[in-house]
């Protein structure tokens, strides 16, 4: 699909929000925030493919509104970014209700999402992959790093692979250590808030040395209370594992 | 699935054809389900005021708006219709409003502005007023401006004129919701042939089992439960019936709200499917693991002799009780009825003082939920004013102690897994009574303060010593029932006088219905249940004194014998009459002597003799402090 054409999928987090009786005014449809462009198709999903144009700034939605801005500085504070996550996309809404009459979806609009709830919902990867190109839920995380890679290993697993930036690595071990964890935790709120999965397996990785690799189960990040937990002890209690950050830290307090 | 419709909406589709004034009262605050799809998603929750706005626009009305004395009148659905609304009664709008008072009878007012609407001709309109029942403070003393208000509402509904619109004919509709439909003047809607009541009540069953088995079923669930768990109940489709079955019935007297809040709350723990009905627990206690559902069926089986340790010579009203107890524990204790929200179970103890009752209900409780403290009991002797219901379920607000709630409702929300035990149930006012019929018959109860308190996890025991003793015509009280009776006569005199009571005494057969077969008398303490209290008690006092002073206290066989046909020799008093003969002739003799002889800890006593004659009773004893002999 070229970039100029219109993915049906493309307003996901705006329509699929929570449908079931909460039928949004004219007013509420007039706040909402413009969509995201359509996103590059390929086998998996890489978010992003290099010289491809960067997404609009900004999520639509109240909740997703107030996601933290992705930072301007090359070197972004990581102290409550692992708190937020994206909105979570309501699938058994979406198969359950009948067109929203805002004037938010087109009937074809709608009937893809239909489709696309009962694809999603019965386990199927390839929908999977359609939705993530549409609604490209990590797209925020790119100042953080811009190398994702997302696979459906299975109807309940996603794994996820991203490349440190060494600049991120290059403070204390703790504070590297801070910014892998925050980031996995991210990752794996955003991807069980847009899928029906069961776990998400994230990997870091830099220069081909692992750095992290932890499994995030959808339960913990639908019910972790986020803002209460440290991030790296978080992801050590549930069995991740750091590498060696040695080499791109500096050691000091 | 066909659609489903309730009993208010047909009566909306009759009257709004031929009555230009609506009333829709009762539970006007809740959500409702909008039954076919339109302008609004089949099966979708929504406020009342966006099913009517969806309701009316779907069957050819045009301008559809909504009033309110706070805000005036708007159209958060569709701002374009208040501004044709504005156009046909020659108003203005300022901020998606139209501003316009309630009272009086100016030309800006609201009901003139209404009265304008209904008269004209060429646009259909519904005017909606929200929160009618607070526009005045009581019907009964409204002032002229005030009436004239109604008046003008009055007239607008007398000259409401029909319009012809693309779906053939429509008169102009005013709509009043209120919470109930005396809130408003009698003359406005009384003997008024241009006028409707319709009754909103809250979701029936068939209503609820639509919720849960209709459109709305997936959305119950977190998206990857429904994925994963589906595929197991589309193969067993009869295990998802029964769970939607049980749901039902759980959710007996919810709104729509709260069925909404249910679904929510589903969707947010990602409860799996088979766990759908553990929300109901979540929702109205805050847990998700109720205690009935962990007892040990183990310690149950043991519970008749783990009882008899406790309370002596009362088989058969144990056997009663555990009865209740193990209908609770399968779940059978709501098959004979459709509401299983009620008590688990309901026990009335009856029988003379001092023979356990209160004692089997400690007993119970600590054999359920592990603490005896589980028991909540409430003396009803301090519930003999007509207004102690105010104390027990608190007092409504502006009152005095209103802060505070009520002592009943308080106990149940703090800790809805309890025994609940009314004790000498005959002294509460009859007021009282009252409550506890709403309680034993819907298992909920609305506090002073608008809390629903749920007893539905609770077992309720009343004591009574009804039919102990019977007045005579001149109103002098006769023993009913003697020590010399036996247990089957005891208990055949005992219940005939509680349902005399019941039935001609107080004159409300139907609490006595609702009590039903679970009348449990308790036994005189007989001669053998009298000694094994009195060992019982004894040895009690042996173990705290070995335990608390280092004193072995050894009673001979003769002095025991003194004792116990001294304590033994009036049982009409029961175990509490065994105990304070104890204390008379064992504890206060022995404290007495201890003192005197300076006998404080670390020694062996043994009693000799028992001198129950004197007065006060004494005994002689012997000591050997540890070392040394006394």
């Amino acid at each position: 699909m070229a970039d100029n054409e219109k993915n049906p999928l493309d307003n996901l987090y705006e329509i699929v929000g929570d449908l079931w009786g909460t039928l949004r005014t004219d007013a509420a449809k007039a706040a909402a925030a413009p969509v995201k462009p359509a996103y590059k198709t390929s086998g998996t999903v890489d978010l992003p493919t290099k010289g491809e144009k960067p997404a609009q700034e900004g999520a639509p939605g109240q909740e997703a509104a107030e996601k933290a801005a992705p930072p301007k500085d090359s070197k972004p504070p990581f102290e409550a970014f692992w708190k937020m996550a994206d909105e979570t996309v309501d699938w058994t809404d979406a198969l359950a209700s009948a067109m929203p009459t805002d004037g938010s979806v087109t009937e074809e609009q709608w009937q893809v999402y239909h489709e696309k709830a009962e694809q999603v919902l019965s386990g199927d990867i390839r929908a999977y992959t359609d939705v993530m190109k549409a609604a490209r839920p990590l797209d925020d995380l790119k100042p953080y790093t811009d190398t994702f890679r997302v696979q459906a290993v299975d109807a309940d697993t996603l794994a996820v692979t991203f490349e440190a930036l060494p600049e991120q690595l290059a403070g204390t071990v703790a504070e590297a250590r801070h910014y892998l964890a925050g980031l996995a935790l991210r990752c794996a709120r955003d991807l069980t808030a847009l899928l029906p999965v069961l776990r998400v397996e994230v990997t870091a990785t830099l220069a081909g040395e692992e750095l992290l690799h932890v499994t995030l189960t959808r339960r913990e990040m639908h019910q972790v209370r986020f803002a209460f937990i440290d991030p790296e002890q978080y992801i050590r209690e549930n069995g991740g594992i750091f590498g060696r950050i040695e080499p791109w830290a500096m050691e000091q307090q | 699935m066909e659609a489903l419709i309730s009993k208010w909406h047909r009566e909306l589709e009759l009257f709004s054809a031929i009555k230009p004034l609506l009333i829709l009262e009762g539970n006007v605050l809740d959500q409702y389900r909008y039954p076919v799809s339109g302008s609004i998603p089949e099966d979708s929750l929504v406020p009342l005021s966006r099913y009517l706005m969806g309701y009316f626009a779907d069957n050819g009305w045009s301008e559809i708006v909504f009033y309110s004395n706070l805000m005036g009148f708007m159209n958060p659905y569709d701002p374009s219709m208040l501004q044709r609304y504005a156009a046909a009664v020659g108003a203005k709008t300022d901020k998606g409003v139209i501003p316009a008072e309630f009272k009086g009878n100016k030309a800006e007012t609201a009901p003139n502005l209404i009265r304008k609407a209904m008269s004209q001709d060429r646009t259909a309109t519904v005017t909606v007023l929200e929160l009618a029942s607070h526009y005045i403070t009581t019907p009964d003393r409204m002032d002229q401006a005030d009436v004239n208000s109604f008046n003008l509402l009055l007239q607008a509904a007398l000259s409401s004129s029909t319009v012809r619109t693309p779906m053939g004919r429509r008169q102009n509709l005013l709509i009043l919701l209120v919470n109930k439909v005396n809130d408003l003047p009698a003359w406005f809607y009384l003997n008024n042939p241009v006028s409707q009541t319709i009754t909103l009540e809250a979701p029936d069953r068939e209503e609820r089992k639509r919720l849960i088995s209709g459109r709305a079923f997936p959305t119950f669930f977190d998206s990857a439960v429904y994925r994963t768990d589906m595929p197991y109940y589309r193969e067993h489709p009869d295990e998802l019936e029964k769970l939607r079955e049980k749901f039902v019935a759980l959710t007996e007297g919810m709104t729509f709200t709260e069925l909404d809040a249910l679904r929510r709350l589903s969707k947010r723990e990602c409860m799996p499917i088979r766990d759908l009905n553990k929300v109901v627990d979540l929702y109205k206690y805050g847990i998700s693991e109720n205690p009935w559902q962990t007892l040990s069926m183990a310690s149950l089986r043991t519970a008749k002799q783990d009882f008899e340790k406790r309370i002596k010579g009362q088989d058969a009203a144990l056997e009663r009780t555990l009865d209740v107890v193990k209908r609770a524990v399968t779940g059978m204790n709501g098959l004979s009825s459709s509401n299983t929200a009620k008590p688990k179970g309901v026990l009335f103890y009856a029988g003379p003082t001092g023979v356990g009752k209160t004692e089997t209900a400690k007993a119970l409780a600590e054999k359920l939920f592990g603490d005896e403290s589980a028991c909540v009991r409430f003396d009803m002797s301090e519930y003999g004013q007509s207004h102690s219901d105010q104390k027990l379920m608190g007092a409504p607000p502006g009152y005095v102690g209103y802060e505070a709630g009520g002592q009943l409702t308080n106990a149940v929300k703090k800790n809805p897994f309890c025994i609940l035990l009314f004790d000498e149930i005959e002294k509460a006012h009859a007021t009282i009574l009252d409550k506890f019929l709403q309680i034993l018959e819907d298992g909920r109860m609305t506090d002073g303060q608008g809390n629903t308190v749920y007893f539905s996890e609770t077992i309720i025991i009343f004591t009574s010593n009804l039919g102990i003793y019977v007045e005579d015509a001149l109103g002098n009280r006769h023993a009913n029932v003697t020590m010399d009776m036996d247990y089957p006569t005891v208990q055949a005199k005992v219940r005939q006088g509680i349902e005399d009571y019941f039935k001609l005494e107080l004159g409300r057969p139907e609490i006595l219905n609702r009590i039903g077969e679970n009348i449990v008398v308790f036994d005189y303490i007989r001669r053998d249940a009298g000694e094994h209290i009195l060992r019982a008690q004894v040895d009690k006092i042996i173990r705290r004194l070995e335990e608390q002073k280092r004193i072995r206290l050894t009673v001979t066989d003769e002095a025991y014998d003194e004792l116990r046909e001294a304590a033994l020799r009036d049982l009409s008093n029961g175990g509490r009459g065994i105990g304070n003969q104890v204390e008379s002739l064992l504890i206060n003799p022995l404290s007495r002597w201890l003192f005197d002889n300076e006998v404080l800890e670390r020694a062996a006593v043994t009693v000799e003799h028992f001198d129950t004659a004197s007065n006060p009773p004494s005994m002689r004893c012997r000591a050997e402090r540890d070392g040394e002999e006394g």
